[in-house]
């Protein structure tokens, strides 16, 4: 009870700090293992070179891969500022859905620095081997 | 606007809302199905005027914080389950006074949304000089297209449409001033959310804060 209370509250009293400044911004990444070999790191959920008006208009209405891939940038943020375990395992599951093979993910967090962007790692997920 | 008319205009808006949520979650999580037939229930009574439904989405609101450890979609979450706990005070509420308080809570929430959203953005000097949007295209998660990040390169977007922005959200209190002021500034407002919708694909704003506009517009023409 303590615990939804805790998550009602700042919905019931809301800071409305909408964007004050721009934060590093999370990036899931997911690699396969086959065979005790690691593929290559890849992007999960990569958004298109181009939307047209028409498909803006569309995800008006129905737009729920974009909210799904939405819904892992909140739990990249809630991995690095709370340390949360659950976050992780439940980004790892998503992350899972439809590959065959052990999937490993990490969490690169984009930013500015000076002229161009900086990419730091800042979560990975452990690897096959030491899981055991 | 009538108080009653009001309410129910929110009411309709925040069913179809919050209907809308429910059927992308139906695709997104398979395992909520069971929990989602109900809030999509829910929706359909409240849509045809069974008010006493508000409750029940209450308690599905609770479930979602639950079962996403917390929002799911961010603010838009936060401000549906405004919507829906200030409706559900307004049917509670003991006498007509306390009904108009609880939706005039979520009259000025509204208001504050913008307005402290407005300010702490012009206190950000990277905001006022237009570095804070052009980061948002350039390199937040938000941009729908790899397409839309060369926007990050239009100087005269990004600064401009920073203090467009800026400026409408830390004046939106003086639209209050007259009726026909505040159908501009709430139709600004949801010219916004529509760019936010269409560029960072941020559906489910647009479509949670208009459920919210019938209880400001109810407001000014109680308090001016």
């Amino acid at each position: 009870m303590l615990r939804i209370m805790r998550l009602l509250l700042p919905a019931l009293i809301p800071s409305w700090r909408f964007f004050r400044a721009v934060a590093p911004s999370p990036r899931v990444e997911r690699r396969i293992w086959r065979n005790g070999r690691p593929g290559p790191w890849q992007p999960v959920c990569p958004r298109p070179d181009h939307v047209s008006a028409v498909q803006m208009l569309g995800r008006l209405f129905w737009n729920p891969d974009w909210n799904a891939a939405l819904y892992l940038v909140t739990l990249s943020e809630r991995v690095v500022e709370q340390g949360s375990s659950r976050a992780a395992a439940e980004i790892l599951a998503r992350a899972s859905e439809g590959f065959e093979g052990v999937v490993q993910i990490r969490l690169v967090f984009v930013s500015r620095e000076g002229g161009g962007l900086a990419r730091e790692v800042l979560y990975q997920s452990a690897e096959p081997e030491a899981t055991g | 606007m009538e108080f009653e008319t009001a309410v129910r205009m929110a009411e309709v808006l925040l069913a179809l809302a919050v209907a809308q949520q429910s059927l992308e979650q139906w695709v997104i999580d398979i395992d909520a199905r069971g929990w989602l037939a109900l809030r999509l229930a829910a929706c359909a009574i409240l849509l045809t005027g069974g008010s006493l439904a508000i409750y029940g989405l209450v308690a599905l609101g609770l479930w979602w914080l639950h079962r996403y450890d917390g929002p799911f979609n961010g603010g838009a979450d936060k401000m549906t389950l405004l919507v829906t706990t200030c409706l559900a005070a307004v049917q509670a509420a003991p006498t007509p006074f306390w009904a108009e308080m609880a939706f005039g809570y979520l009259g000025l929430q509204l208001l504050l949304s913008y307005v402290i959203s407005g300010q702490v953005k012009l206190a950000n000097p990277a905001w006022r000089r237009g570095e804070a949007l052009r980061d948002v295209f350039l390199f937040s998660a938000y941009p729908v297209s790899e397409g839309l990040r060369g926007l990050a390169e239009r100087r005269f977007v990004t600064f401009w449409g920073a203090w467009l922005v800026m400026l409408v959200e830390a004046v939106f209190p003086l639209f209050l001033l007259h009726p026909l002021a505040l159908v501009a500034g709430l139709l600004l407002a949801a010219g916004f959310h529509l760019s936010n919708a269409c560029l960072f694909g941020l559906n489910r704003f647009f479509w949670i804060w208009l459920a919210t506009y019938p209880a400001l517009i109810w407001l000014q023409g109680r308090l001016v």
